[in-house]
């Protein structure tokens, strides 16, 4: 049984101070899709969620009706009840293929640039930081990618293992940011849109970067790390260029 | 024996049409801006208002017969200005069919000076006397995109006055020459004259990367104008 949630940190956004339910509904999905918040998992209490977001509880009510709407979340009555996860969102294959059309080479390089720069420090931190014993759930994570089924299950595995180095990394500014980043490629990188990724080479890389961690190699895990992600954004734009998403200019290139 | 020799000849005459054709309307336009620009007494350069409303007219003109192009303009040294700042007449795109003068720092006591003097779009150009292509780079304090300046030098009196230029922003490099490039079988990047990626057929040449040693196999075929530097990376035919 898993302890049930310690808050995921995406709940904790200090920036977006004008929250209403369609950005808490939001916030919440991405959390659920992220791995954050399993199916099957329970909710905080409304009014503990509403002083989190710093909202009044009507305005959170709105945002998890919106959520049931869209069968993400249900709500039960009575004594075991509360609002539970019972399905973690995914894109549809549409709009990653929107994602994919309107996002340039140049940007996913760069969005690659920047994962690696938060990715390898946290893993490079993580080697440096972990204990005795601190690293047990490591392994296991890494493995999950091996036995899940679809894509969402695969994307949320990923995540999570890549989370699960944030959280040993011990910066929260860091943390904050893988969240932002895996949120954003997971999917697409998962998607059945794109061409399927090695699951095998997945896991190989994760799982070297869980012996460099665990035997305190900082430079070969940050390393490992950086070499990972530029595979996955070489997958991405792969995916782009052989699915011929190349965005609409309307421009006539012999101008 | 592998298909490959006439499909990379191809690509590299198409792509060598595309930038010729970039840097010959460059050139026309540099002709038709600088004759607006004349000298004083003190032989210092000098740009009357009719003047510069006629390069108004003639830059938005450019911009709408070519849609690839983000900006374009004169762009003049200080020393042949006689003055402490520096002068840019640039036009860009201000959204659909809107034009407008792009205004920079050029005061260099300011603390968003455009010391565009150091830059090598600037120096390139006006050093050598021959056209140039910069890039990809990000102009921090200039129009701030990552882009692409074509530029060629120009002349007020028979004297150099700075140069000519034209931008292109990234995007548009993509949008416009990857399906050329991926014409070709194998993977393929043109490189500018410092081996780095200015735009690749696929996800192993990226933009801005620049290469320390060409991969095993693999081998380089000019592009031109050759003075612009750049040459198409494609597999070694065997």
């Amino acid at each position: 049984m898993r302890k049930p949630a310690a808050l995921p940190q995406v709940f904790q956004d200090g920036q977006s101070p004008q929250l209403n339910g369609r950005n808490i509904a939001e916030k919440i999905a991405s959390s659920i899709s992220l791995g954050m918040l399993s199916v099957g998992e329970r909710l905080p209490p409304e009014l503990e969620l509403a002083q989190q977001f710093g909202v009044a509880v009507a305005t959170l009510r709105k945002a998890l009706a919106a959520l049931r709407e869209e069968g993400i979340v249900e709500t039960r009555r009575g004594r075991a009840g509360g609002t539970f996860v019972v399905r973690a969102p995914f894109p549809t294959d549409r709009s990653v293929r929107e994602y994919l059309t309107n996002t340039s080479i140049v940007e996913l390089r760069d969005l690659g640039d920047e994962h690696v720069a938060v990715a390898s420090m946290i893993a490079r931190l993580a080697a440096n930081r972990i204990y005795a014993g601190s690293t047990g759930r490591l392994s296991d994570l890494a493995a999950r990618i091996f036995d899940a089924r679809t894509p969402v299950e695969r994307a949320t595995a990923d995540s999570r293992f890549h989370i699960e180095i944030a959280v040993l990394a011990q910066s929260p500014r860091l943390l904050s940011a893988e969240l932002r980043l895996q949120n954003e490629i997971s999917p697409v990188l998962w998607s059945e849109v794109t061409p399927e990724i090695n699951g095998q080479t997945v896991l190989d890389d994760h799982l070297a970067i869980v012996s460099a961690i665990e035997q305190d190699r900082a430079e070969q895990a940050q390393q490992l790390s950086e070499a990972h992600i530029r595979n996955n954004i070489a997958h991405l734009i792969n995916a782009k260029l052989t699915l011929g998403l190349i965005g609409p200019t309307g421009k006539d290139p012999l101008l | 024996m592998t298909p490959l020799v006439t499909p990379v000849g191809e690509v590299t005459s198409t792509l060598s049409a595309w930038f010729q054709r970039r840097f010959t309307s460059l050139q026309d336009l540099a002709q038709d801006l600088s004759v607006e620009v004349t000298r004083d007494a003190t032989d210092h350069l000098l740009l009357s208002e009719t003047g510069k409303q006629r390069m108004r007219a003639r830059s938005t003109t450019f911009l709408e017969e070519h849609a690839v192009v983000d900006g374009c303009g004169l762009i003049f040294s200080r020393e042949a200005l006689g003055t402490g700042q520096g002068q840019l007449e640039w036009w860009v795109r201000a959204g659909d069919e809107r034009f407008a003068r792009y205004t920079f720092g050029v005061n260099p006591a300011g603390d968003r000076y455009y010391d565009y003097e150091q830059l090598e779009w600037f120096t390139k150009a006006y050093q050598t006397g021959e056209l140039s292509l910069a890039g990809p780079y990000i102009d921090y304090l200039g129009v701030e995109d990552y882009i692409v300046t074509l530029t060629t030098p120009i002349q007020v009196g028979q004297v150099r006055a700075g140069v000519a230029g034209l931008d292109i922003q990234m995007t548009d490099i993509e949008s416009s020459l990857v399906p050329i490039l991926r014409q070709s079988e194998h993977d393929v990047a043109i490189l500018n004259d410092h081996g780095s990626v200015l735009i690749g057929s696929s996800g192993r040449f990226l933009p801005g990367d620049r290469l320390t040693q060409l991969p095993e196999g693999y081998t380089t075929s000019p592009l031109e104008p050759a003075e612009a530097g750049l040459a198409l990376l494609h597999r070694q035919a065997t």
